[in-house]
This record gives C-alpha cells, sequence and structure tokens, in this order.
C-alpha cells in the first residue's frame, strides 16, 4: 500500500482553505489538481461532485491533517517568537494551608495556560514590602487590621486553631484551664502570630518554622495556639493533647486574607483570583 | 499601704494556705509561725476588701472571692519568682536571651535539639529563631560569613537523599529530570515553589522530587509519606557562625557542643 505523502496533505490543507480566499493565491483548477491526487492516492472520494465541498469523510481527514499542521507549527515556532510565559507569583506565610493550595496546583496550570505558576513563602514584612514593589502579584496572609496602601483584600479562609501541649506536659492534667495558668508556662509561637494569640509576653519562643513548632510541642517545651490540622494527626497519636481554657475569650478561627495591588489589571491574575477562591480550605 | 515585699509574702501564704488548708504546715513551709501568716493573710483581705477563706467548718476552704483570686495570685507568685531569677541571672552576666538565625533548609531537627539542650542548660532563656538576617548565632551550609568578626565552626554534615511521593519512587518515570522541584545543594536557582514547608507540602502532593537532608525528612520517611530513592546524594557540610558579640557564656556552650558532635 502507498504511503500517505503527508505533503500532499499539507498542501490539501492549503488548498481547501484558499477556496474562498480573496486575492485568490492560487487558481481553482490547480486546487482540483490537488484535491484529484489526493483522493487518487488515497483511492476514495473526499469531496462531493465539484471539489467544492467536503464529504463526511473528507471533513475528518481535513480536521486531523489541519490539526496536525497546528501542532507542528506551533512546534517549530523559535523560542523566541513564541509568547515569554508569564509569571504569576503568589507569595505566603508560615500559616496559609499550602497542603490545599497545592492539591489545586494541578489545575491552576491547566486552568492558566502559558502561565508559570511560583509560590513563594515569605515572611509578613517581606510579603508587604514584595506585593507593594510589584514582585509578588498576589499574597496570601494572616489577616491584620492593617492593610498596606493601594491593595484589595478579600477574605481567602478561616484556619481552625487549637490550643495544645504534648501529653507529658504538665498542663495537659487540667480538665479546664485558666489564663493564669496557661502564662505561667512558655508559648511556642511563631513569628507572625497575632497579637491577640500572644498570651505570654515574658515567656515565650518565637519561631520560624511550624515543624519546629511542632517538635518543641512534642517534646513539652511549652504550649501554642496553631492551626488545627497541622496538629491533628499528632492529636490522634496520643503525643499531642488539646487544652481548652475556661476564662478567657480567645479567637478560635484565624482568617487568612488575599491582598492584590488595586493597580492589577491582568486578566490572567484575575483568572487565578477566582481559582484562589475555588482552593480556598475552611478547616 | 502593704509593701512590695510583704505584698508578696501575703500572696504566698494566701496559695499555700488554699492549698493545704492546714495553718501548721504552712506555716512551717514558709518558715514563719502560724500567727505571722494571719497577719498576712489579713492584710491581704483588707487590702482586697474582702474574705478569702470561708469562716464555717472546715476551716480554711476558699471562699467565692478566694477562689476566684487563686489563680492570678499563683501566677504573681510565679512571675516574681521568674522576676527574682531573672534579677540573678543579671548579676551573674549570663544571658537572657538568644537569637538564632539559619539559612533555608538548615536541618529544623537540629535546630529543635538545640532549644531543648539550651532549655536544660538555662530555663530562662528566651530564644528567638528567624530564618532572615544573620543573628550572633548563625546556622549555615557554607564556611564564609557575610558578616567581620565571626568564629566559623564546622557542625555534623547533613546527608543527603533524593525524595519524592512513594507512588513516584515506586514506578520508574520517563522523564525524571523534569520532576525535580529543588536540590538543597543549589538552592539559589529559580524554584516553583520556594519555601520549606511548602516543597515538603508539595512533596507530599506528589509534584515531584527534590534531594534534601535526610534528617529534615525522617518523620515523613517513617510515616511512609514520602519514600526516598536507595542511592546515597552526598553529603553537604554545616557551619556554626557565632559572632564576637555572642555572650562569653552561650559562645562557650556552644563550643563545648561543637566539640562533641565533632568526636
Amino acid at each position: 500500500m502507498q504511503e500517505p505523502d503527508i505533503d500532499l496533505l499539507n498542501r490539501f490543507v492549503n488548498a481547501y482553505e484558499q477556496r474562498h480566499h480573496y486575492p485568490e493565491t492560487s487558481s481553482p483548477s490547480s486546487r482540483k489538481k490537488v484535491f484529484a491526487a489526493l483522493e487518487q492516492s488515497l483511492s476514495c472520494k473526499l469531496f462531493d461532485g465539484d471539489y467544492s465541498n467536503l464529504n463526511s469523510q473528507g471533513q475528518l481527514l481535513y480536521q486531523r491533517a489541519k490539526q496536525l499542521q497546528l501542532q507542528l507549527d506551533n512546534f517549530l515556532q523559535s523560542p523566541l517568537e513564541k509568547p515569554q510565559p508569564q509569571q504569576i507569583i503568589i507569595g505566603l506565610d508560615e500559616f496559609v494551608p499550602s497542603q490545599s493550595l497545592l492539591h489545586y496546583y494541578p489545575r491552576f496550570i491547566s486552568e492558566l495556560p502559558l502561565q508559570q505558576l511560583k509560590l513563594v513563602q515569605l515572611s509578613s514584612a517581606q510579603l508587604q514590602q514584595q506585593l507593594c514593589a510589584g514582585e509578588i502579584d498576589i499574597a496570601l496572609r494572616v489577616a491584620q487590621q492593617q492593610k498596606p496602601p493601594k491593595t484589595h483584600s478579600r477574605r481567602y479562609c478561616n484556619l481552625n486553631l487549637a490550643l495544645a501541649c504534648a501529653a507529658r506536659h504538665s498542663l495537659s492534667k487540667h480538665q479546664q484551664l485558666c489564663a493564669e495558668q496557661l502564662q505561667r508556662h512558655r508559648q511556642l509561637c511563631l513569628n507572625h502570630l497575632p497579637v491577640e494569640l500572644q498570651l505570654n509576653r515574658v515567656n515565650c519562643w518565637q519561631l520560624a518554622h511550624r515543624e519546629m513548632l511542632h517538635d518543641l510541642l512534642v517534646l513539652g517545651m511549652g504550649w501554642a495556639f496553631a492551626p488545627r490540622h497541622w496538629l491533628e494527626s499528632s492529636f490522634r497519636n496520643g503525643s499531642l493533647i488539646e487544652l481548652h481554657l475556661s476564662n478567657y475569650f480567645s479567637p478560635t478561627k484565624l482568617e487568612i486574607e488575599i491582598l492584590w495591588l488595586n493597580s492589577q489589571h491582568d486578566s490572567q491574575v484575575a483568572q487565578c483570583l477566582n481559582l484562589l477562591g475555588l482552593s480556598a480550605y475552611d478547616g | 499601704m502593704m509593701d512590695e515585699n510583704t505584698k508578696q509574702q501575703a500572696l504566698a501564704a494566701f496559695i499555700c494556705l488554699a492549698k493545704h488548708a492546714d495553718l501548721a504546715r504552712c506555716a512551717a513551709q514558709q518558715q514563719c509561725s502560724p500567727q505571722q501568716i494571719l497577719t498576712r493573710i489579713d492584710a491581704l483581705q483588707q487590702q482586697l476588701n474582702c474574705t478569702l477563706f470561708s469562716q464555717h467548718n472546715p476551716a480554711y476552704q476558699l471562699s467565692s472571692a478566694g477562689l476566684a483570686l487563686v489563680e492570678q495570685a499563683e501566677l504573681i507568685v510565679s512571675r516574681y519568682q521568674e522576676l527574682q531569677r531573672h534579677c540573678r541571672h543579671l548579676q551573674l552576666g549570663k544571658s537572657l536571651s538568644l537569637s538564632i538565625s539559619f539559612q533555608a533548609w538548615f536541618p529544623s531537627p537540629w535546630l529543635t535539639l538545640l532549644a531543648n539542650q539550651l532549655q536544660r542548660f538555662d530555663p530562662l532563656l528566651e530564644l528567638h529563631f528567624s530564618c532572615t538576617s544573620q543573628q550572633p548565632v548563625h546556622f549555615s551550609f557554607s564556611a564564609s560569613s557575610s558578616k567581620q568578626q565571626v568564629d566559623t565552626l564546622k557542625w555534623k554534615p547533613a546527608s543527603l537523599i533524593k525524595v519524592a511521593h512513594p507512588k513516584l519512587v515506586n514506578h520508574q518515570q520517563r522523564f525524571d529530570g523534569h520532576l525535580k522541584l529543588f536540590d538543597v545543594r543549589e538552592a539559589e536557582q529559580n524554584n516553583l515553589f520556594n519555601g520549606e514547608t511548602l516543597l515538603l507540602d508539595a512533596l507530599e502532593a506528589g509534584l515531584g522530587w527534590a534531594i534534601l537532608p535526610q534528617i529534615s525528612v525522617e518523620s515523613r520517611l517513617a510515616e511512609g509519606i514520602l519514600k526516598a530513592w536507595p542511592e546515597p546524594s552526598g553529603e553537604l557540610p554545616t557551619y556554626l557562625h557565632l559572632a564576637q558579640r555572642c555572650p562569653d557564656d552561650i559562645s562557650a556552650w556552644l563550643k563545648q557542643q561543637q566539640a562533641e558532635f565533632c568526636d
């Protein structure tokens, strides 16, 4: 059997598309010649009657050949002519539930074609500074009263907080705790814990990183307020226990907010903001 | 008005009596006569304008007012003791707080261990860990230091492994190179996921592999959340940079720890 002639197929696609082209770049007779040659080489009918319209068989072949041509063109385009993939950079602080964000990562990259989505963990001060300088497009952080100038903000999600200490810590013997008892022991806090959750101002270790917070908690070095989902597995295996405060109102939720510059008009970033809404995780 | 000392004594007497409900025992513990205990508590009651213990039998049970105040009193007493220890530290010229910084990816279990040992060395020490600027005590992967007048000591070398979600390790990947998320040996490169806990989450989500210090992911390997390729990936030396402004007692202690590690 004769090998299908790729060049002929290519000419077929071009000729077919030139049917209604004005000014004409090829004569009707030369086009007919291509069509006839193709029909002959494939020994089948692709057109109805006078080569003006494709039949259903011809339509399918045209679509497939056209698709190949497009992909080949795309592929062969020199890298310089290709639009540079744009980068969207999302900055997060340590509290942002990155697990849920990453769970949605494949969806982000499939719905934001030609975008490179980059996630960066930064400290609270860096987040604000880099957002204002335009180095990051979107910032996710623990909600604060003070918003940076010229930015919009919106709620991203609420995180459930838990108050915890190690099972062998002396606090764990109390069914009900008052804030005073709590203040007699060291608090472990992550560097950007909101001030209203820093109950123990004089005996407090500041930590940069949630793994350390967890490990020091398990070692019984103190107690901590932390998002429940970080501690859940340790609650289950019994190395940490949850404490309940009786005489002090403490917020049980931590709000995470999305910030972006109000001068941000990029549609891709807007799309990304919408997708972020979908990935929000309340827990 | 009571002076500060009598206030403290009165609070201590109040707590002690509340705890034991036994005047003689309380007096023994406070090293004074029962009469003195009663005087102190009386003074406190006058100051607070309430009765702290119920007048009925059994004796020395807390009244409702006393119950409401006892926890606060305990806190004040322990704060007072802390303050005293604090002052003693100052007199002895010991340090009370320490800032420790570390380069990104310096294994956090080692820092946790250090915090644990420091707390045993001195329970009053306030620790502040940060990942940003160079503090008097700084841990990093490079022997050179950005600051002058810094002692650089070798710390334990970190052995490296290539890790990923078990599903990536168990099956042969055809485009393995493209799944690389991070290599701690070339940390400066542009990475899609920048940040330690973020990268660990990305690994758990199965988005690719990374070369990391083994100790940073040990617990995840043990739980089977991540899996390592059997081939070792070498070692990375780590260094401790001690600035000259680091307090002498801490600096001596750290050098002693370092000598133990190196043996």
